[in-house]
């Protein structure tokens, strides 16, 4: 799987170098060296590990192509993480049929239960899991809110929704997500 | 409830930052695929500029070599036309001529529309007599006529000669009726009686008895070449001296060629030609996505907007000036104007900032971007988003063509193909359409679109057909083909090169001094 790369030194400048002048070599490495942690990104966003691994090349297909725009100022992983999870989002715009409108938002419908008390410690593949079980939509929001820190106005503007309809989904998101972790945490005790 | 949602957010945020997987094998191998497509698809592209130059260069190289073996032709015509404004001498003179050894001028003369040369040979005498004379011969009369640069015989129609055999001065008359290939004559025969003959054809037997009956009129025509030597040698010892000339002047001979010839040698006097012109052109437009800000966003891939945006017919119309500076080559400039239309399919638009901080509902094309405010409704929040109807799009734009142009001229008809290069100038554009959200709808206009530039540089070139009507007027009938350099797009989501390909009539008057 691994070329001839091994050989090249890991400084990332020289990489940098080396990919923007279409290396393969450069690009190789640089692949194999963030492809692990890119893909744990990719694995929270996707339905399931194929559409993670198309998520992952296409990902790496915008990275090579943009290099030359990044600004060694910021730190590499950052950017590479955010062109995954622009590859994510296009994805999922792509398939708009996941998309699941929700116009009217109602807090008392999308409360969360007082009593239910959480264990911190969950495996990550249950959790990766349990948010790849989510409709698109509500991963989506989840994600982008929980994970990047987004805004609501920014994830409505993003996913082309209503700040309402972001609001909701992720109401409806944490619910669900509740609600698994509660049945879990009972299994586990029981 | 806000401890909870804070616990399930922290799980989930700790276990994103620490969780990685290893992908498999194959992407990588995909993506290097991949890669290599896009590799090759940037080669492709970094040469299609080369590629363009190429053909453009071909383009004037033929142009070039075309105009340079028509040249040589013409000043091959021109030296012969000369020497005929310089054919002063008489018979008496030639008569009267000093013999020089072994020199002799042949008269050729060409199809009709071809000027007639006369040339010396031997490199003694390069007179402007439309004599020559050979003296001194002591075997054979041979008349060698020398192939030209491509290397071809010339056609023999028929030769006229006269001959100075000791005491006896006339005329030897050979008429070779048919087209041949002349590679060289013998002049032989007893005395008094010597005849010509085609030595490439000797089974032929061209020859003639010499005799005064037959010996008044022999003309080499020649219809290929426009340069000869002849030499001349006899056998016959009694034979001092052996000349040929023309039985009679070029207009004599044959007047309609004559006149031909005067027509045909006249200068070229460049001229200016104005035509207007109306084009029916199917235009579209070439899309590249490589803005490095655009790497998400459906609405905003090119593909999508190629999917909905669909180009009807154009049309355009202007006037153009032609300066015809040789017979061949010359430039034409004017002024172009086009109007393409574009229907764009229903879209859903989306609030976004503008760069004054206030926020409208976004609607991007290919050309750029306009930004709406339609009056129902609350002023809208970033991410809403309003439907759009059937649009039409209309962009006007004005050209300055500058092309180089070769002509070709054949009986009524001229041919003539021309590139260049045009500075276009779009002057107007606009989006109408209608927005609605589930209780109202309005009808838009956006005039101009951000994101658009005012400047762009293209590529033109047709083959104009003209069908000449008389000496000033022309009717034209030529497609054409015109292609953007440079995107007419700056800052939109793709960069946009718009291309068409038209068919364009017309009709040119010519200024004749």
């Amino acid at each position: 799987m691994i070329e001839s790369n091994h050989n090249l030194p890991d400084s990332l400048p020289f990489i940098l170098k080396g990919c923007i002048a279409g290396d393969r070599a450069c690009q190789s490495k640089l692949y194999h060296l963030h492809a692990a942690k890119m893909m744990g990104v990719c694995m929270w966003y996707a339905r399931n590990r194929e559409e993670a691994e198309e998520i992952l090349q296409d990902g790496f297909i915008r990275v090579f192509k943009y290099i030359h725009t990044y600004n060694a100022g910021g730190s590499f992983e950052g950017w590479i993480r955010k062109i995954m999870v622009n590859a994510a989002l296009f994805k999922y715009r792509n398939k708009s049929a996941y998309l699941k409108i929700v116009t009217e938002f109602n807090a008392d419908e999308h409360d969360i239960q007082a009593e239910a008390t959480f264990v911190s410690r969950f495996d990550e593949k249950e959790l990766i899991k349990l948010v790849q079980t989510l409709p698109p939509s509500y991963r989506m929001v989840f994600n982008l809110y929980v994970f990047e820190g987004l805004k609501h106005r920014e994830i409505a503007a993003l996913l082309h929704v209503s700040e309402g309809t972001s609001k909701s989904n992720l109401a409806d998101a944490r619910k669900i997500l509740q609600a698994a972790l509660t049945v879990s945490k009972k299994a586990v005790s029981s | 409830m806000d401890k909870n949602i804070h616990d399930i957010d922290n799980i989930f945020h700790k276990a994103y930052q620490q969780f990685e997987d290893e992908p498999s094998e194959s992407v990588w191998e995909k993506l290097n695929a991949q890669l290599d497509k896009e590799d090759a698809g940037k080669y492709k592209k970094r040469f299609i500029g080369w590629k363009r130059a190429a053909i453009l260069l071909l383009f004037l190289l033929s142009g070039i070599v075309l105009y340079e073996s028509q040249s040589i032709l013409k000043k091959n015509g021109a030296e012969g036309f000369n020497a005929k404004n310089k054919i002063v001498k008489s018979d008496s003179s030639f008569y009267n001529h000093k013999n020089t050894p072994e020199t002799l001028l042949i008269n050729t003369y060409t199809k009709p529309g071809y000027p007639k040369q006369n040339r010396v040979i031997n490199n003694h005498v390069e007179t402007d007599s439309q004599y020559f004379k050979v003296s001194g011969l002591t075997k054979s009369a041979i008349i060698n006529i020398r192939k030209d640069r491509n290397n071809k015989a010339p056609k023999l129609i028929s030769l006229s000669a006269r001959l100075q055999i000791d005491d006896y001065n006339g005329h030897l008359e050979s008429q070779i009726k048919k087209q041949r290939e002349l590679k060289s004559l013998i002049i032989t025969g007893e005395k008094n009686r010597p005849f010509l003959s085609n030595i490439a054809d000797l089974d032929l037997k061209y020859g003639y008895p010499f005799s005064k009956k037959n010996i008044d009129k022999m003309h080499v025509i020649d219809s290929a070449v426009k340069t000869a030597i002849v030499k001349a040698e006899t056998e016959d010892s009694s034979i001092k001296s052996l000349a040929a000339i023309p039985a009679q002047p070029a207009v004599s001979i044959n007047p309609s060629a004559a006149n031909n010839n005067k027509k045909t040698s006249k200068l070229f006097k460049p001229y200016w030609t104005l035509s207007g012109y109306c084009s029916l052109d199917k235009s579209e437009f070439n899309l590249n996505n490589d803005l490095s800000g655009n790497i998400g966003g459906s609405q905003n891939e090119k593909e999508q907007i190629n999917n909905r945006e669909k180009h009807a017919l154009s049309f355009s119309t202007g006037l153009m000036a032609n300066r015809q500076f040789t017979k061949h080559f010359g430039f034409k400039t004017g002024i172009l104007y086009s109007n393409t239309s574009i229907s764009i399919d229903p879209q859903e638009i989306y609030a976004t900032r503008e760069s004054d901080g206030t926020i409208g509902y976004m609607y991007i094309t290919s050309s750029g971007y306009g930004f709406v405010k339609p009056k129902f409704g609350l002023a809208p929040a970033l991410g809403d988003s309003l439907q759009s109807s059937n649009a039409q799009q209309n962009l006007e734009s004005f050209g300055i063509p500058l092309q180089i142009l070769y002509r070709i001229d054949k009986r009524k008809f001229s041919f003539m193909p021309s590139a260049g290069i045009s500075l276009n100038f779009i002057t107007k554009a606009t989006v109408q359409t209608q927005v609605k959200d589930a209780f109202n709808s309005e009808a838009i206009m956006i005039n101009g679109l951000n994101g658009m530039k005012k400047i762009y540089l293209g590529f033109i070139a047709d083959i104009n057909f003209q069908y000449n009507y008389n000496t000033r007027l022309a009717f034209n009938l030529l497609p054409t083909l015109r292609y953007a350099v440079t995107s007419i797009t700056q800052g939109n989501v793709v960069k946009t090169y718009p291309y068409s390909i038209g068919i364009s009539a017309g009709i040119t008057y010519k200024f004749l001094k």
